[in-house]
């Protein structure tokens, strides 16, 4: 079952098989507590985040759909549409916008990652590369969107700035990521480049 | 790539982060839903809003997370073998041969009619099967969609028909309503009919409702306004 793919376990955990759900979890927990830990701030917030999420995609995993992208984009949105509601819930508290978190990976020492985690680091640090390619005004209101949860009203007001600004740099910063991770990460599209 | 349909493009952008208010989702759900050109932009910001997830420190989840996990999920198969068996037991009773034989046609032209059925309550106290319509909460809200609630003692399942469907990251969700309070319950999405159906997770014993919205992946705590359709059980 190790080597069955993603979609194929969502088919097995659709019919309640446990070791699926398990063999699912080992592959993406890991990402999924790191994306609920950068939302909430918390370890024991994102702990109880991520076994919110899993169990929801345990018990209705029937509403995944392969249409629709990936087992591993669609588990983790639902990590995060999950953090967002804990964040919420917490009143007052703020989420953490700062996409340099390299400092902390380089504390991490390398012998103790498995190749599956060495290889979702490296990924990380390119994709982190991606974003500080960005003007900085582009990467604050992504990340106070995806990240913090903020609607795009929200963020022009505690910006000061019109709406219109801020969907304008949502778009030209998400072009440039999609623009970048094409050419550095190998994502494949015949006609990349904007007109 | 597409560019999109230019007067929509940072609409589609904060759409695609989560930032949109609910109404303006609504709104930009309907042009999409008609608009290939803003479908396939959509489409190719995705891998960009995907790969946001893989910006953050990679931390190893603590070991306790999955046994806390994995003792939920065979919590949950226990319970489900349980119910199963109680199933067949409640099955044996003369209720399930009298219900059986109702097609889904009948019941549906039935809902249609506007009629709130009970059926067959057998001798031995077997539990009475009930079909609900759903009604609309909001003028022009839902108004196409055909939803009804088959009851069979604690248990409920939602028959939809000709619900839209959903862009990508939108889930329906059912909501138990219970001494105040809205309880979420499943999340589905419906087939290219715009039909499924669903068990109502939760129970309804003690619900005065059960609600429909739309919501994340995933589903939510609490619903986002609108309420698409409710069945009341009072």
């Amino acid at each position: 079952m190790q080597k069955l793919a993603d979609e194929d376990l969502m088919t097995l955990v659709e019919r309640k098989d446990p070791g699926a759900f398990e063999i699912l979890y080992d592959r993406h927990g890991g990402a999924a507590y790191s994306l609920a830990h950068r939302i909430v701030g918390d370890p024991g917030a994102a702990e109880d985040v991520t076994q919110e999420a899993f169990l929801s995609i345990w018990r209705s995993g029937a509403r995944f759909d392969p249409a629709r992208g990936s087992v591993r984009s669609w588990a983790l949105g639902v990590v995060r549409n999950r953090s967002i509601d804990a964040l919420r819930r917490q009143a007052g508290k703020a989420p953490k916008l700062d996409f340099d978190d390299d400092a902390a990976l380089a504390a991490q020492p390398a012998g103790e990652l498995t190749d599956s985690e060495a290889i979702r680091r490296e990924t990380a640090r390119r994709v982190r590369g991606a974003m500080r390619e960005l003007p900085e005004e582009q990467s604050e209101v992504i990340g106070l969107a995806y990240f913090g949860g903020f609607t795009h009203s929200e963020i022009a007001q505690m910006l000061s700035m019109p709406l219109g600004t801020v969907k304008g740099r949502m778009r030209l910063g998400l072009e440039k990521i999609r623009l970048s991770l094409a050419e550095g990460l190998g994502i494949s599209d015949s006609t990349e480049a904007l007109p | 790539m597409s560019t999109g349909h230019p007067p929509y493009r940072d609409e589609l952008a904060a759409y695609a982060l989560g930032a949109l208010e609910p109404a303006e989702v609504e709104a930009l759900e309907r042009h999409v839903a008609d608009c290939a050109e803003c479908r396939e932009y959509l489409l190719w910001l995705d891998p960009a809003v995907d790969l946001l997830p893989a910006s953050v420190e990679q931390r190893q989840a603590p070991k306790r997370l999955k046994r806390a996990l994995m003792a939920e999920v065979n919590a949950d198969l226990k319970a489900a073998h349980r119910a199963e068996r109680e199933r067949k037991r409640a099955d044996r009773g003369l209720w399930g041969t009298i219900w059986r034989p109702v097609t889904a046609a009948a019941a549906a032209a039935v809902l249609i009619a506007g009629v709130v059925i009970g059926t067959a309550l057998d001798g031995d106290g077997a539990p009475e099967t009930t079909l609900i319509e759903a009604t609309t909460v909001e003028d022009g809200v839902g108004a196409r969609m055909v939803v009804s609630l088959e009851r069979v003692g604690d248990r409920g399942t939602l028959h939809v028909e000709e619900l839209p469907a959903l862009p990508m990251n939108r889930v329906y969700q059912a909501w138990v309503q219970r001494d105040g309070v809205m309880e979420p319950s499943t999340t589905f999405v419906v087939d290219r009919n715009g039909s499924t159906e669903v068990a109502v997770e939760g129970g309804l014993d003690g619900a005065a409702g059960v609600y429909i919205t739309r919501e994340p992946e995933g589903g939510s705590e609490e619903p986002t306004p609108p309420v698409l359709m409710q069945a009341l059980l009072t």
